[in-house]
């Protein structure tokens, strides 16, 4: 584990650098997954089963790497009537690796295939932003979602009777941050001279599980049961500043980047040569969601249920055309009370287009982009007095300095292009694999 | 592993450390009185916004304002609730305002230093809502 810390906080030093199905990054899928809007629970034909349903990669049929980017932009708003609205908007961008890899020697080994998929945010590896304001509106399903690196290590084996199974681990980094400030007052006659600040910082690994079933009757049907560990990344540690009267021994605690406990169930379908069709339910437990500051929301966010589907057509070789629809209830609950959560039912609509080189006979290596689409719907927040704090007790009355008082509507889009490169690695492709 | 991440931050350090070190960052301030008025106060009450107790250097301890520092500019924001300046300029240390006290007024004082050195800070003008009889809790008459 020491090792893994200390490559991930090399890959920080980085330049700028490689996404959710693939690596459990939100926002940070490969192309391909993105323009199937991630119905693909069912399907086994990329490196988005190492995280989506590692049983899946118990049936994939080729060892492959994958390289790609994508950026994406958030324009979202949150406005008070008559005011101007508040920018919550962000630029996400991040670059992708994945790895599927069949293991040698003899035939009851070859059953088992390895995944790693990694997701490199190109700003930084690990960005957590706490508020000044526990009432500062934020979009917690976007905000610094897609802001970590994150890594996923999967493994598949094929059983008897079309089924394969797996296990895997998404690994997320968090921050060991304790910090003391003292003072010395015989160091020097200026006091600012005399306060010494001791910065410790440690950045750790923790893991979150992820378990599959793939089953495959047919060739062209396939179904993919999954389930995903919540997984949350803390900066957290003693901060203590002695100084003189000052004495202040506080712990930071912070959680950001939520993602909650996943189950999908998916269904894979080629009705006919060469078009492929899927589906998705996914159940997700937002009812789990803290604050940053590791606190229930003053009302709870709800369990969703994400309906995603997605279709496949090649109708020509090289090329492959993909759609895909995705509907995301919003988890977030009406905001009467403290917090300031923006965020409302979403459409996901998703194009791509992929070119298969190998086909022709080119080279060994398929391309694929896409162009992804999240709408979201208006949201309406009225404050109730009755639920929001007093902040000053002492003074007479209720005082209220909510940033959302009286109402609030918000609501956004988000636009995302992306380019994923495949290359096999040895194998023969079953034409129009799903 | 200690050593090895503070060897790594320090070589993160060294790579970027390019150039003059930041400026030193101000201290911004703001007091407000009152502090809260009466929901509906619809402009009646003068709200005074005084941004003179900040600083150009930030201190852990008080310490008197040193003459050799250089003036520091100010700029005022103000939203929520709507507002006139009856006094003082969104460019001054001191602002006179009145608001229809409808909602929070969420002011931002954004303090800068000579050298560059900026520093902000948000304040808000609580509202109270009326008591069951309609008087306002805080004393005034509406």
């Amino acid at each position: 584990m020491k090792y893994l810390s200390a490559a991930l906080a090399i890959l920080a030093l980085g330049p700028i650098c490689a996404a959710r199905a693939d690596s459990g990054s939100a926002l940070g899928e490969s192309s391909r997954t993105a323009a199937l809007a991630g119905s693909t629970t069912a399907r086994t034909a990329d490196a988005a089963a190492v995280h989506s349903n590692p049983g899946a990669l118990g049936h994939a049929d080729r060892p492959l790497v994958s390289l790609g980017g994508h950026v994406g932009d958030l324009r979202m708003w949150l406005a008070r009537p008559g005011e101007r609205p508040i920018e919550l908007g962000q630029t996400v961008a991040g670059f992708q690796g994945a790895l599927v890899a069949r293991m040698p020697g003899p035939d009851w080994l070859r059953r088992l295939r390895l995944g790693l998929a990694v997701h490199i945010p190109a700003e930084s590896a690990l960005r957590i932003t706490a508020p000044p304001r526990r009432d500062l509106p934020s979009a917690p399903l976007y905000g610094d979602r897609a802001g970590r690196i994150a890594a996923t290590f999967s493994a598949g084996v094929e059983l008897p009777w079309h089924l394969a199974v797996g296990l895997g681990v998404q690994l997320t980094p968090e921050l060991w941050a304790p910090t003391t400030v003292s003072y010395d007052p015989s160091r020097s006659d200026d006091p600012d001279e005399n306060v010494l600040v001791d910065l410790d910082r440690e950045l750790r690994v923790r893991g979150a599980a992820l378990a599959g079933v793939h089953f495959s009757p047919l060739d062209a049907l396939a179904f993919g049961l999954a389930w995903r560990q919540a997984a949350t990344v803390r900066a957290y540690g003693p901060n203590d500043t002695r100084a003189g009267p000052l004495v202040v021994d506080a712990e930071i605690d912070f959680h950001e980047v939520f993602a909650p406990e996943e189950l999908a169930a998916g269904v894979m379908w080629e009705p006919i040569r060469r078009l492929s069709l899927s589906a998705d339910l996914e159940w997700a437990r937002w009812s789990a969601f803290r604050t940053i500051h590791n606190e229930v929301p003053d009302t709870r966010f709800h369990d969703v249920v994400n309906v995603r589907v997605g279709a496949e057509w090649t109708p020509r070789p090289p090329l492959t055309v993909r759609a895909g629809w995705a509907f995301e209830p919003s988890p977030v609950p009406p905001q009467s009370g403290l917090q300031n959560y923006a965020d409302a039912d979403r459409h996901v609509i998703a194009l791509g287009l992929g070119v298969d080189l190998e086909s022709r006979g080119w080279a060994p290596m398929r391309i694929d982009a896409h162009l992804r689409w999240h709408v979201l719907g208006r949201q309406h927040a009225t404050k109730d007095l009755a639920t929001l704090p007093d902040v000053d007790p002492d003074a007479p009355g209720q005082q209220i300095d909510n940033l959302g008082y009286p109402s609030f509507e918000a609501s956004g889009t988000f636009v995302q292009a992306g380019l994923t490169v495949t290359i096999p690695l040895g194998g023969t492709a079953r034409e129009g694999a799903p | 592993m200690r050593t090895a991440i503070m060897a790594i931050l320090a070589a993160v350090a060294a790579t970027t450390a390019c150039g003059a070190p930041p400026p030193d960052a101000p201290s911004a301030s703001i007091t407000a009185d009152p502090d809260s008025i009466c929901l509906g106060d619809e402009f009646r009450t003068v709200i005074h916004l005084d941004g003179r107790d900040s600083s150009a250097r930030l201190t852990l301890v008080p310490l008197p304002p040193d003459p050799d520092d250089p003036p520091l500019s100010f700029r005022w924001s103000l939203s929520g609730a709507r507002h006139f300046v009856v006094d003082g300029a969104l460019a001054e240390p001191e602002l006179w305002v009145i608001s229809e006290g409808d909602r929070p007024l969420h002011v931002e004082l954004e303090v800068r230093e000579s050298n560059g050195g900026i520093a902000t800070t948000l304040e808000t003008v609580t509202i109270t809502p009326l008591a069951r009889d309609g008087s306002c809790p805080l004393g005034e008459e509406l």
